[in-house]
């Protein structure tokens, strides 16, 4: 799929933007868009804790941010 | 499961840093106040509630999915968590895979003489079979001989005697040796003992000629009895000023699998709480078994049984058990960094060690050469009574076929994984955008990349809208092939496609509603694709295993620390008047349904409802006990000649006792059971059934009401009910020509003997209209109008049948078996579904009519009920219908104090027989193939027939109520009320029941 060879490119260049923002002094104050539920880490844990038990138990890797399990879902 | 507690830990992290935010919001609004505290527990209480359904392509693997969680402060510095999951999984998953030159290859149908097998042949097999096969017992009887029991044995096989018939061409001369069978012109294994050149030809040829290397591969699948994970999970955590730290524990139950597992996490903000570091462990303990045996699978579903290599069928217990166990050891660390005002920033590291057992206890491959065809020839003269053959020293794997083994994986796993993530918010779209990407590695030489990207999108009228999409690909395991054509010095093996080289692409949606402060409403689909060719780079491991799944999900919060305004536009003052109008402490005992109303417009209340009861002890006929020498009457137990009374004659009861309980079905066929009786009974029955409620009062005359819910049903059954009359009279044991009911002559047990039953589903959907016909201060009338939609399953299946054996020999006059041998697999799909009894819905739309009087005068209050529940239709798509209810109820109670009340109740129901039945199997149409796909159900149990269901009951209860009439709690109300059987007089045979109870939370907004 070429267009799956073009995702970790894109991926270098968000770095890039995001980087490029550098860690300038954010106040308290300034974080209200920060505290919105859609920006925490995991808006919707229930769900991710559904699709990842569902990939755990279809492909090889386990662990890091995006996972979740339990039981052997061998089937 | 280390991927559970890393889950746990990042679930805790996450948390942890969502309140963090929350907390710094709560002060930048408190200007200048901006050493206000920390992380702090949630307000109140939250819970979820989610459910998904899980489908793959092809038929393959369904698993419905429960969640619920909830989340309470205990103090303004602890707060605990609980959560539980509950998946139910049936289907069909590969099992192996195979050179597809391996697969469909001709039975043998020219060079034998035997007319027996000939005709076999032609009336019942299909023709040809794999000759790689799982499909039954495996014994060295059936990798290579008594030709013509197994479609195991290679000489079934078109390809073996084409190696003979080669060796005959060119070797005319070896005619006299070979047992060449002159006058039949033919090979005719019935009277020869082969020469060892001869076999070894017929081996060769068909192992070794028919898989050119570079064959495509094919896969084999195995069907998976229903079954079910439960996954309770408890959580803590303490928050300290600027650090949070989380202990967390659970178990995964399964019946092959149980986990327990605990992690500990410990996070710290500094840095004007821009920055967040965390650390955690976690560890988890597996036991590791599979399912088998004659209690699980009957002959043909599922992989196959090993015997030992010296075993002949029958004479011995398989071998196959496993019973074992893996350890999982993990650690991560995380940072959370805010950037800028709209971006924040966040990496992990992640390093786990798995050691014990981690192969996949039901996978299979295919390994050519691990047995040589001179190992072959051994085993086969051990067959022909030479010497035993060496097993372990042909090979270590277990053997479950023809090159077919069990898969081998290393005993040791160490995983890494690196991931990096940035939320960036859109001030001109009020959007938040989530970028995600992970590393993974691991000493299988397994590399994987994910990349994952979501939008979140706020939309009008509370709505937010989620896309997403996923991409991963990783790399093959180093001892993966599809199929392996020469031994691996390191013993290792898999095939299992979870750790071939592929790719996927998953994409969702997702949307969310708000209503109100109080309740979000979720719901979205994922349809996720798997694909070699979808691999980064090239070198997939190929096509034959691409699947596609979708899963659709719904789900509900609840914020309890949003009070009164649940549904928006809450009054608080008209939310404090109901607790002085509505006087909780009067309502009825928490069994009965439908039994009170809300008396203001605008009024909602939500609850939770759980009723369990209980049956077991003895078996009843009428209102009487049964022995179980009675309700195996006609087996092998003649009426106990002690039991008869003076004079000679058995007692009418007696008479009327026999074959009463199971009396089969007609006067012949396989459904037959007339000289059998019953072979189990149940032993116990558990029904549990989860409610939820929803209530809403549009007007202070009228109710709405919806409850959908879950039901979870437990049943076992006793030990064989027969007692073998004499030493020498195995027989009695056996089936006789009509039924296969138990594995061989020689076992002790029938194969549902000891048998547990579990059905955990959605059950039917309540909706109900409740109308007041009078009302004054001390006296209330109303009336319940609605009914339940059939949204239950009235097809919980049982197990699944891949094949039977098709016996030796068709009578011609009773489509039935006429020999007690048995045949080779006939490839059928019959789904054998659980009892009536078991089924989680009715099926039918019902109506339920319910008449309730309420009465009260200072603290004593009273009331009664008269309720039914009617049939709509004459069956369910399953054959048949439940039969209608009738129950009337009165109950008595006092307040004691403003927040606690007793009752007592008395109950009589009336329930109906079942009409119709479950469908029957038509065995003659499995055996002359014009229907191989049908449904049925066993007939061994007094629990398979509807003539034993319904009764009358009489019961008397006890309950109590609590409500906190004012404080953080006004508004909760839980009961409990347990209900004691006091006479049952039941239709046909049934099981006693011993009680039930009921649990009620409500909370009224």
């Amino acid at each position: 799929m070429r267009v799956c060879r073009i995702l970790p490119k894109l991926l270098l260049l968000l770095i890039g933007v995001v980087g490029s923002q550098g860690c300038s002094s954010v106040a308290a104050w300034e974080r209200g868009n920060l505290a919105k539920k859609e920006m925490a880490l995991d808006p919707n844990p229930n769900l991710s804790h559904i699709r990842d038990h569902i990939f755990t138990s279809r492909e090889a890797s386990q662990g890091g941010r995006a996972n979740s399990g339990g039981g052997c879902g061998c089937n | 499961m280390d991927a559970l507690i890393l889950e746990v830990v990042v679930a805790v992290i996450k948390l942890g840093k969502n309140r963090t935010l929350a907390a710094l919001t709560t002060a930048a609004l408190s200007l200048p106040g901006l050493d206000a505290g920390a992380a702090v527990p949630v307000a109140n209480a939250q819970g979820n509630v989610a459910y998904g359904n899980y489908q793959e392509s092809g038929n393959r693997m369904n698993v419905q999915i429960y969640h619920v969680d909830g989340i309470v402060s205990l103090t303004d510095r602890i707060e605990l968590a609980f959560s539980y999951d509950r998946d139910t999984y049936t289907g069909a998953s590969p099992a192996y895979s195979m050179p597809a030159t391996m697969a469909n290859q001709s039975y043998d149908t020219t060079g034998l003489s035997s007319s027996y097998y000939q005709n076999q042949v032609d009336a019942h097999l299909p023709t040809s079979a794999d000759v790689i096969s799982s499909a039954s017992t495996v014994s060295t009887q059936t990798l290579m001989g008594t030709y013509p029991s197994s479609t195991s044995g290679l000489p079934n096989f078109q390809s073996y005697w084409n190696g003979l018939e080669a060796l005959y061409q060119t070797n005319p001369g070896h005619y006299d040796a070979l047992y060449f069978d002159p006058v039949a012109g033919t090979f005719d294994t019935n009277t020869m003992v082969q020469s060892k050149e001869f076999v070894m030809a017929g081996i060769n040829n068909a192992l070794n000629s028919v898989v050119p290397t570079g064959t495509q591969t094919i896969q084999r699948f195995q069907t998976q009895p229903l079954e079910t994970r439960t996954q309770p999970t408890f959580g803590a955590k303490y928050y300290f000023d600027n650090s949070t730290l989380g202990l967390s524990g659970g178990q995964s139950d399964e019946p092959d699998y149980v986990s327990t597992f605990g992690a500990i996490n410990f996070s710290h903000e500094f840095n004007e709480k821009k920055t967040t570091v965390s650390a955690g462990y976690n560890v988890a303990n597996n036991a590791i078994y599979r399912n088998e045996g004659m209690s699980m699978a009957p002959p043909g579903v599922g992989l196959g049984m090993v015997m030992p290599p010296d075993c002949t069928g029958g004479k011995c217990m398989p071998t196959s058990h496993l019973n074992t166990s893996s350890m999982f050891n993990g650690m991560n660390l995380g940072l959370t960094q805010v950037l800028a005002k709209n971006t924040l920033f966040n990496a992990s590291a992640g390093y786990t060690n798995q050691s014990g057992f981690l192969s996949n206890p039901y996978k299979a491959v295919y390994i050519r050469g691990e047995v040589t065809p001179e190992e072959y020839y051994q085993l086969y003269e051990s067959t022909q009574g030479g010497p035993k053959a060496d097993w372990s020293s042909i090979t270590k794997l277990d053997m479950l076929g023809l090159d077919l083994f069990r898969e081998n994986r290393p005993k040791e796993r160490n995983q890494f994984n690196l991931s990096t993530g940035v939320n960036q918010y859109i001030p001109a779209l009020d959007a938040s955008l989530h970028f995600d990407y992970r590393f993974y590695h691991d000493d299988w030489k397994v590399n994987s990349h994910t990349f994952e990207f979501k939008w979140f999108q706020p939309l009008p009228f509370g709505i937010t809208a989620t896309p997403n999409v996923r991409y991963y690909s990783q790399s093959q395991a180093d001892f993966f092939a599809p199929y392996f054509l020469a031994q691996r010095a390191d013993n290792h093996y898999s095939s299992d496609y979870r750790l071939s080289a592929f790719g996927s692409l998953n994409g969702g949606l997702t949307l969310s509603k708000k209503l109100g402060k109080g309740i979000t409403l979720e719901a979205g689909y994922d349809y996720y694709m798997h694909a070699s060719d979808l691999k980064l780079g090239d070198g997939g491991s190929g096509s034959y295993a691409d699947f596609n799944y979708y899963m659709a999900h719904a789900g509900i919060n609840v914020d309890l620390s949003a009070p009164a305004s649940l549904f928006g536009g809450g009054d608080s003052n008209s939310h404090e008047h109901h607790h002085h109008h509505t006087h909780f402490g009067s309502l009825p005992p928490a069994g009965v349904m439908f039994g009170h109303m809300m008396h203001q417009s605008n009024d909602v209340m939500i609850g939770y409802m759980y009723m369990n009861s209980q049956q077991g002890g003895n078996m009843l006929h009428g209102g009487q006990t049964v022995s179980d020498a009675l309700l195996a009457q006609g087996a092998s137990i003649p009426i106990d000649p002690g039991s008869i009374p003076a004079g000679g004659f058995p007692t009418t009861q007696q008479i009327a006792g026999l074959n009463d309980a199971c009396p089969g079905y007609g006067a012949a066929g396989i459904n037959k059971f007339t000289d059998f009786g019953c072979l189990v009974k149940p032993t116990s029955m558990v029904m549990g059934m989860h409610m939820f409620d929803i209530m809403y009062a549009p007007t202070d005359w009228l109710n709405l009401m919806v409850m959908p819910q879950l039901v979870d049903m437990k049943m076992s059954m006793s030990g064989d009910l027969r007692t073998p009359m004499g030493q020498n009279q195995s027989m009695d044991w056996m089936n006789s020509s009509t039924v296969n009911e138990v594995m061989s002559p020689t076992d002790a047990n029938s194969m549902y003997a000891g048998m547990n039953h579990n059905v955990f589903d959605l059950g039917d959907t309540i909706a109900m209209t409740l109308i007041k016909l009078f009302d004054n201060p001390n006296h209330h009338l109303h009336v319940g109008i609605g009914g339940s939609a059939p949204t239950g399953s009235v097809s919980e299946v049982h197990y699944q049948v891949a094949s039977v054996p098709v016996p030796g020999g068709i009578n011609p006059n009773t489509g039935l078996p006429g020999s007690s041998m048995m045949g080779p697999f006939y490839p059928v799909n019959i789904k054998v579904l659980q009892d009536i009894g078991m089924q989680a819905g009715s099926g039918t739309w019902d109506f339920k009519p319910s008449l309730t009087y309420n009465g009260q005068i200072e603290d004593a209050f009273w009331g009664a009920q008269y309720s039914s529940v009617n049939r709509f239709q004459d069956h369910n798509k399953s054959g048949y219908a439940l039969g209608d209810t009738y129950q009337a109820t009165t109950w008595a109670g006092y307040s004691m104090f403003n927040w606690v009340s007793a009752t007592v109740r008395g109950v009589y129901t009336q329930q109906n027989k079942v009409r119709g039945d479950l469908y029957q199997i038509q065995a003659s149409q499995i055996l002359d193939g014009t229907n191989t796909d049908q449904t049925g159900h066993d007939t061994v149990s007094p629990v398979n027939y509807p003539q034993n269901t319904g009764g009358h009951y009489w019961d008397v209860g006890l309950g109590v109520r609590m409500m906190a009439p004012n404080g953080a709690f006004a508004g909760h109300t839980v009961s409990f009320e347990w209900l004691q059987p006091v006479k049952d007089v039941v239709n046909g045979y049934q099981l006693e029941r011993t009680g039930s109870f009921a649990v009620n939370w409500s909370y009224m907004f």
